[in-house]
């Protein structure tokens, strides 16, 4: 076949970053374009960011989406859609045809699936969470709402992708998918992002006194990110260890009730919250930590413990979802009950208390890094499937791959 | 000529007069030897039969739970797309597309940039007349999709004065596209049929 057509459909992508999703769609389609794949990427379009963006063999098309107005979230994700949809199937008569549409997550599952239908081609979905996981339940229409359409995208499409197996049982649970229509392709990480970043002491004081050991969390601040459990063991972390000071990097609607669980347990002083931070700082953050701790109760993968591992911390995680599958404890990290800040608490101390493990857990960290987690890699295991998933639709008598003729 | 018409209603869906109107448009057109296909709405009926001559294609929406008309209208607009899709794939040579209400139009701003196939667009009402928060969120992006609609159709028709007189108030720019078709006139199906001329030669 000649190159391989792609038509990817992502709410997110840089410099649009709302969650983990941009940086993945940006390294695997950074890493797809690599290995030869023809890419045509819509997305949201950014104050400031172009309309259209050439890089190498992908084109970034970045679509209206704020101009009219919308009563929530949900309505304005599907009339975000609507120029989505008209943008794909402009390009896709501009182009000729495609081979493969890919969406991810429900933000993008109208547009996908019209494109499927009208120029009948296979659609393969990403699912990074789900509605259900992310809620913990489902507890009104509007949630129920999303789950239905993530259920569409899903039974739409001829495979999907889940970033851990964690997430494939959630997907095959919750949406009665088959199994063998889902696959697991985890996120990856950029190994050398770290290269050059140091922790100067200027910048550290910014944040802890000289003779203190930052503890790290880094991640939206939002119920499923067990943010209160962490808090909840620090009293007893600064009992044995009162040089420790916890950094807590992100937003969320829940910051403020986090700040008030702070000073209500009397360790506001030993908390730092400091809201978004740029790229490079958070890079030079990680440099000064001494562990960096992600207490999900919910986690689908948890691409933050893996930029963690890059940089060369040792990690503490809640043993749930994606964390529990990348972390092997005591071997490249430490796995706590979730949800239980006594667990939490007794090894931030263990870890602090045995510099020596510290030090192997991230050499560890680093090689799995280096070993499974490198977007070359996920990017072949997708082109992969890509072809695979031509391979089984070949013989298809409804596959065509372009728009129909009048 | 091969009309395919887009409803949210008919029968036996019946909620208000827009299933009146597009069975009674749908059965006139058929008596006058068109080919009548119409893709619609129904959560209770699946699949394709033949009423009195006309095809229908019958929908339902994927997505059962929704938080306003418009993520309705969203996601129904897909299986639109699809009944469209296949339409166009297996039986090719549309003549006219005719979407009824806002709530049909969506598929059509994708479609448009598909095939170059003429598109007339009907509204019986507009949010702005037959809704009390027409200045909520929600009524305003509903008159975005009327507005929106009405912009990218060959031929706009309203099916009332009242109506024709508000599309002429709030899209001046569509007047010339603009025909009045009334529901309950004497001559409602030759009005049609005139319009459906105009756009088909129009195209060529």
């Amino acid at each position: 076949m000649d190159r391989l057509r792609v038509l990817m459909l992502s709410w997110e992508y840089p410099p649009r970053v709302i969650g983990g999703l941009a940086t993945h769609v940006k390294h695997l389609t950074e890493e797809l374009r690599n290995i030869g794949v023809e890419i045509i990427l819509l997305t949201c379009n950014y104050p400031g960011a172009p309309e259209m963006e050439r890089l190498g063999n992908m084109t970034v098309k970045r679509v209206e989406s704020y101009t009219a107005p919308t009563p929530d979230f949900a309505s304005w994700v599907l009339l975000m859609n609507l120029n989505m949809e008209r943008e794909a199937v402009r390009s896709v008569r501009e182009l000729g045809g495609i081979d493969i549409v890919h969406a991810h997550d429900w933000l993008v599952a109208k547009p996908a699936i019209s494109v499927k239908h009208l120029c009948r081609v296979p659609l393969i979905s990403t699912i990074h969470s789900t509605e259900q996981g992310r809620r913990r339940g489902l507890h009104t229409d509007y949630q129920r709402m999303i789950h239905q359409i993530e259920w569409w995208l899903t039974y739409e499409s001829w495979k999907v992708v889940c970033c851990s197996n964690y997430m494939k049982e959630e997907v095959t649970r919750f949406f009665n998918t088959p199994s063998d229509k889902v696959l697991v392709i985890p996120n990856g990480v950029d190994k050398n992002q770290f290269d050059g970043y140091s922790c100067p002491r200027g910048f550290r004081s910014r944040y802890a006194a000289d003779w203190e050991k930052i503890i790290l969390y880094v991640g939206r601040l939002v119920p499923e990110k067990g943010v209160n459990v962490l808090l909840g063991a620090m009293p007893s972390v600064l009992n044995s260890h009162p040089e420790a000071k916890l950094v807590v990097v992100g937003e969320g609607y829940c910051k403020e009730e986090l700040m008030r669980i702070a000073g209500q347990l009397g360790i506001f002083p030993k908390v730092h919250f400091t809201g978004y931070v740029d790229d490079e700082t958070l890079k030079r953050l990680y440099k000064c930590a001494s562990v960096a701790v992600f207490p999900s109760l919910y986690e689908p993968f948890g691409i933050v413990a893996l930029e963690a591992m890059a940089s060369g911390v040792p990690i503490i995680v809640s043993d749930v979802g994606g964390l529990s599958e990348i972390v092997e404890n005591n071997v490249n990290g430490l796995k706590v009950e979730a949800n239980n800040s006594d667990s939490l608490s007794r090894a931030v101390a263990y870890l602090l208390d045995n510099p020596d493990l510290a030090e192997r857990l991230k050499q560890n960290a680093f090689k799995k890094v280096v070993e499974i987690y490198n977007w070359r890699s996920i990017a072949e295991r997708t082109r992969a499937l890509y072809l695979k998933t031509l391979e089984e639709a070949s013989g298809n008598p409804w596959l065509r791959g372009r728009l129909p003729a009048t | 000529m091969r009309i395919v018409i887009l409803t949210a209603e008919f029968p036996p869906r019946v909620v208000g007069d827009l299933s009146n109107l597009v069975s009674f448009t749908a059965r006139s057109l058929s008596n006058k030897g068109f080919d009548v296909n119409v893709v619609a709405f129904d959560d209770w009926r699946s699949g394709f039969e033949v009423k009195g001559g006309i095809k229908v294609y019958y929908v339902s929406n994927k997505v059962s739970s929704h938080v306003n008309p418009f993520t309705w209208a969203s996601s129904l607009s897909c299986e639109y797309t699809r009944i469209l899709a296949d339409l166009l794939w297996e039986q090719p040579g549309i003549d006219i597309i005719h979407a009824f209400e806002w709530s049909s139009a969506l598929p059509l701003i994708s479609l448009r940039e598909a095939v170059p196939i003429p598109y007339v667009q009907s509204f019986l009402s507009l949010e702005e007349l037959r809704s009390h928060s027409n200045l909520s969120l929600l009524g305003q992006t509903i008159k975005w999709v009327e507005s929106f609609s009405a912009s990218l159709a060959d031929r706009v028709v309203a099916h009332s004065a009242t109506t024709y007189s508000m599309i002429r108030a709030l899209y001046p720019w569509c007047v010339e596209k603009l025909r009045l078709v009334d529901f309950n006139g004497p001559n409602t199906v030759e009005e049609l049929i005139k319009v459906y001329k105009e756009v088909s030669e129009r195209h060529g």
